[in-house]
């Protein structure tokens, strides 16, 4: 046998004789490492996915876009002296499948893209069983190729070879995307993406003046070129375009995973904290277990500190042994993601572990288990050879919390400072620290104060429930000592109050979306409708009786470039219209006041008015600027500059989902520049396909969105992301059920014993039944009370301050959540009891 | 022939016919109880004494109730308990039993005073309050009411536990080496208060024990071996 110290041979004696009461500890810690392992795994997946495929991501080096027109030959030469330039126009359209007849039997929206031969610099473009070649989107017995989504193989039922009208001209269905390497991620697009080639696309009719349309070029940089000082070289040449570089590319994609591993950094961390309650409540009950044993091991001469280093390696070993298994387990994570979300992720999600990662991840476990079981494991050392005389039910474990102290305080500074070195987010990992202190601060004060409470009423009670002696023995094993009441509310009510906080985030967020779309709002919008086209348009709108709220306007794209003669870049505007800056926006001009509006300040022009250009501003964007009327405000529109006075302000209701500007110009000011319409209409019936057939055969380059298929898809994506987001959450209901069973069996001896006992004097096991059931029932309320209320508390805070939702309560899913409480609660207790009522009572009478 | 012994019966507090009780070990069987057949009148005192592991508690154990015998029959004031299930037995142990536990087994989680409201609570006994009170008054530790088991000495913890015993007034007395864990002068002082309860009570008193002369406080001595009744005496 190996000279190990005597410490490790008696810890490995003891594992040797079964792990069965460590089943608990073990998996604890295998769910909290399982989790956070999950996210490494998935952050590898992403990280993979948006540094190393940045190039592909963005189509090239460097991506300069262009609204309304092509940049000029004499620009396209500029971007030719840095490298190879593909080309692409981007539009948002209809594609229409059609009968043998020529009659279009379905419509859908799509993300048009017409490439060049050059196209993709970077990556491949994988079509389902074939190879992409540009020869693919080419002319080919006398029709034109197109290559298109899965999701509008669908929505179109399409096939191989089948034809689809994109404005004017058919299209072949020559293939179906499998993955295009330059998609960006936008989850919630309603459209489908469908790429023809650039000859094409000039034959469609769509290209018209004023239509959103979108000119990229994609640039492959020589080899001596560092994109950096390129995109400032262009920038300064070109300074209507937008230019983005490959490591900036996907700055929203890494805003929002980040977001979204933030929340399952920190619910894995809750998960893991939860589980060190239950890694406490079965270190208590083996210790237990063990009391005999370590006070006959001190009776034979055994030193003070030999008992510790016993247990702290049992201890160190069994979560080593739960870190391997959570890992393992945390490793199948991405196989899950991808079987999840494989429709709307933009990436393959990828087989990895990162090694230094779970590193950290074991130290900072290995750490917090500590935390939880180096209580009961100081405690045992304390314990002396006259235990053996004593009652083992009396040892109490979870005392001395003063006395240890600063061991405490390290520990937590050591935990600190490995969540830093995990997440690397100091003020995340502070609020991380502070929130959980104060939760299981805030959770054992109110149950110190439900004891408190309880064990003053059951005095006065105890008169009045004379008669009932099963009821007035329920109530005050609450409260008596070596009740599992705090144990109970800390080890359930953290996970639960999770769980409902959660819950009632998703709840809001869902009925914002699905229900809280303004009834009034329209149910479709026309865009890219030209002004030769207006006549044609109103005429099928005016022969269709269903139709109410029709409006119609002229829309520009443009960007506010100047306010007061101070360019936007140099402006301090206020968080809430940042947005305005971002990109370009659409801009309106009108004659009268839109129907419905409400002027705040100054007044609206005069019909036909001529001279200065006056703008009507957003009153809002007054606010958060300081505009006053009489001000002026620069946009940019299609490289020319437009300077307006401000004339008056506006109050603009964007949550009506209708149609609204933040800047509407007197029709003077926009002369000679080229707009679209657009349109909205609301329908009082399901006529919305006549509508769409007329408009399609008789305005084919007009795009219809649906706000109905739009709220669908939204609905969708959005389910399946909750679904996955989920699953951490079940994981900490597991987590917590988990920790209920151990605080429970934690003091399911004692309960047995006066289960027996009661028994031996006299009490039916139906009434044994009652009572146990009375007191789970009655702790089960007051943990899905309090869960209740501070769950609700802490989704109040993030919906109203975070996510500027206003919070909706939803009364019958936290009735269901504290039902569900009483319920497991009763459930896993009754069960342990059901045991004891069926164990021969002489095992604990006997003499020992 | 059951008929009849249960006519014979009704003079005696219990009578055990040919009672045999074998547990299942880790290593097989054990017999405790060989072929046990014995009655007790009521009113009566009789001590169970024997050497260690001999089945004396056991025997006390298949009076109560609480261990379910392998063969044989117990009549209990003319019942037949071995054929009763475990509510039954409840119900018999509540309505006819007292035990006391060289242990105490006393609830820890509860003060000395509601441990004796316990069995009163469960036999429906109208102001258990005040007749646990008068009951600990009786055992001299009124002083004592709302304290816990933990916070009593040993002799005190005894007395409680007979105060719990005889709180329902029992016609049968159970107990279980009740002085094995007490000094001299805390056991003396049970003993008398065990038998001075039993005489108000005019309970029938089965009392195990190791102390020869606490024995010959007793009416009658059985002296048990090997699961076997080896001597039965009056003393």
């Amino acid at each position: 046998m190996l000279n190990l110290p005597l410490p490790l041979k008696f810890a490995l004696k003891e594992l040797k004789s079964g792990i069965s009461g460590f089943k608990i500890f073990i998996v604890c810690i295998a769910l909290g490492v399982a989790s956070i392992a999950g996210v490494s795994s998935i952050n590898n997946s992403i990280r993979y996915a948006v540094n190393q495929d940045a190039q592909k991501l963005l189509g090239g080096d460097i991506q300069g876009r262009k609204t309304y027109n092509p940049i000029t030959q004499k620009e396209e030469e500029v971007f030719e002296s840095y490298g190879q330039v593909s080309r692409q126009i981007v539009m948002r359209s209809m594609a229409k499948n059609m009968n043998d007849d020529n009659e279009f039997l379905q419509t859908s929206l799509i993300d048009l893209k017409a490439v060049d031969n050059l196209y993709p610099i970077y990556g491949d473009v994988d079509v389902y069983d074939t190879q992409y070649t540009y020869q693919l989107l080419g002319l080919k017995n006398n029709k034109w190729g197109a290559i298109v989504d899965r999701s509008l193989k669908s929505r179109l039922s399409l096939s191989l070879d089948d034809e689809i009208k994109i404005g004017d001209i058919n299209f072949q269905v020559r293939g179906f995307i499998e993955k295009e390497p330059d998609r960006t991620l936008n989850l919630f697009t309603a459209s489908s993406r469908v790429i023809i080639s650039q000859e094409a696309i000039y034959l469609t009719q769509l290209i018209q003046p004023g239509s959103l349309i979108t000119y990229v070029y994609n640039i492959g940089l020589y080899k001596n070129y560092l994109a950096q000082k390129v995109e400032l070289e262009l920038k300064d040449l070109l300074p209507n375009m937008r230019f983005k570089i490959a490591s900036e590319a996907n700055n929203t994609l890494k805003l929002f995973f980040d977001n979204i591993l933030i929340y399952l950094t920190l619910l894995s961390l809750s998960i893991i904290l939860i589980s060190g309650v239950g890694v406490a409540n079965s270190s208590k009950t083996y210790l237990l277990d063990r009391l005999k044993t370590i006070a006959i091991l001190k009776s034979f001469g055994c030193e003070k500190n030999f008992i510790f280093w016993v247990y702290f390696l049992q201890f160190s070993i069994l979560t080593i042994f739960g870190i391997m298994l959570g890992i393992l387990m945390g490793a199948l994570v991405p196989f899950l993601v991808q079987f999840m979300l494989e429709s709307i992720l933009p990436f393959k999600t990828v087989f990895g572990l990162d090694f230094i990662f779970l590193a950290k991840i074991s130290l900072l476990v290995l750490m917090i288990s500590l935390m939880f079981f180096i209580l009961p494991l100081l405690q045992a050392n304390n314990i002396t050879t006259a235990q053996l005389f004593r009652p083992k039910n009396n040892f109490d474990f979870f005392k001395g919390l003063k006395k240890y102290i600063s061991v405490f305080i390290i520990l937590s500074i050591i935990i600190f400072f490995l969540i830093l070195f995990v997440t690397e987010k100091l003020l995340l990992t502070l609020y991380f620290i502070v929130g959980v202190l104060f939760v299981f601060i805030f959770f054992y004060c109110i149950s110190r104060f439900f004891i408190y409470f309880v064990k003053v009423s059951s005095g006065k009670l105890n008169n009045s429930l004379s008669s009932m002696p099963i009821t007035r023995m329920a109530i005050s094993n609450l409260w008596r000592p070596y009740n599992i009441t705090t144990q109970i509310v800390l080890s359930l009510g953290l996970a639960l109050t999770v769980v409902v906080c959660i819950l009632q985030i998703e709840l809001n967020i869902s009925s914002q979306i699905s229900n809280n779309i303004p009834k009034n709002a329209p149910d479709m919008f026309f865009i890219d409708l030209q002004s030769h086209q207006r006549e044609i348009f109103l005429d099928i709108i005016n022969d269709n009786n269903n139709i109410s709220n029709f409006k119609i306007a002229k829309i520009i794209r443009g960007r506010i470039v100047e306010v007061n003669g101070t360019p936007a870049s140099s402006l301090n505007p206020s968080k809430d219209i940042e947005w305005i800056f971002r990109g370009e926006r659409g801009i309106s001009q009108s004659n009268d006041i839109p129907e419905g509006t409400q002027i705040i300040e100054g007044k609206w022009w005069d019909t036909n008015h001529s001279g200065e250009n006056l703008v009507s501003v957003d009153q809002r964007v007054m606010d958060g600027l300081n505009l006053a009327v009489g001000d002026t405000i620069g946009v940019n529109i299609l490289g020319r500059k437009i300077i307006g006075i401000i004339s008056n302000s506006r109050n603009v209701e964007w949550e009506s989902g209708g149609m609204n500007f933040t800047l509407i110009f007197s029709p003077n000011s926009l002369e000679g520049i080229p707009g679209s319409l657009m349109g909205t209409i609301g329908l009082a019936s399901s006529s919305g396909l006549n509508i769409e057939r007329e408009i399609v055969s008789r305005l084919p380059n007009v795009t219809i969105i649906q706000v109905g298929k739009v709220v669908d898809v939204i609905k969708e994506v959005l389910g399946k992301l909750l679904v996955a987001v989920r699953v951490p959450l079940i994981i900490a209901v597991l987590a917590g059920v988990l920790v209920l069973i151990s605080a429970i069996m934690a003091g399911n001896m004692r309960k047995l014993y006066e289960a027996v006992l009661l028994k031996v004097l006299g009490a039916k096991r139906s009434q044994i039944l009652l009572l146990f059931f009375l007191e789970y029932s009655l702790l089960g309320l007051v943990v899905g009370f309090i869960s209740f209320f501070v769950g609700n508390i802490c989704s109040f805070l993030f919906l109203k301050f975070i996510m500027s939702i206003e919070p909706v309560f939803f009364a019958f899913n936290n009735f269901t959540i504290i039902l569900f409480t009483v319920c497991i609660i009763i459930f896993v207790g009754l069960i342990g009891m059901w045991n004891a009522l069926g164990v021969r009572s002489n095992i604990f009478l006997r003499n020992e | 022939m059951i008929k009849n012994t249960l006519k014979d019966s009704l003079q005696k507090s219990i009578e055990l016919i040919d009672v045999n009780l074998t547990l299942k070990g880790p290593s097989g069987n054990v017999n405790i109880l060989h072929n046990i057949s014995l009655s007790i009148c009521e009113g009566s005192s009789v001590a169970i004494v024997g050497p260690s592991g001999s089945g004396k508690t056991s025997l006390l154990m298949v009076m109560s109730g609480i261990e379910r015998v392998t063969s044989g029959n117990i009549l209990v004031n003319g019942e037949d308990i071995s054929t009763m299930d475990e509510d039954q037995l409840s119900v018999y142990r509540r309505d006819n039993i007292g035990i006391v536990f060289q242990s105490f087994h006393l609830i820890p989680t509860m003060t000395a005073l509601e441990n004796i409201m316990i069995p009163l609570d469960f036999a429906k006994i109208e102001n258990s309050y005040t007749v646990a009170n008068e009951v600990i008054n009786n055992v001299g530790l009124s002083h004592r009411s709302h304290h816990y088991p933990s916070q009593l000495s040993g002799g005190e913890q005894q007395r409680i536990a007979l105060a719990r015993s005889f709180a329902v007034r029992p016609k049968i007395l159970l107990a279980d080496e009740p002085t094995g864990n007490l000094d001299n002068e805390n056991s003396k002082h049970i003993i008398k208060l065990l038998f001075s309860l039993n005489k108000q009570n005019m309970s029938t008193l089965l009392l195990v024990t190791h102390n020869s002369e606490i024995a010959k406080h007793c009416d009658r001595i059985i002296t048990i071996e090997d699961g076997h009744v080896l001597n039965d005496i009056k003393s």
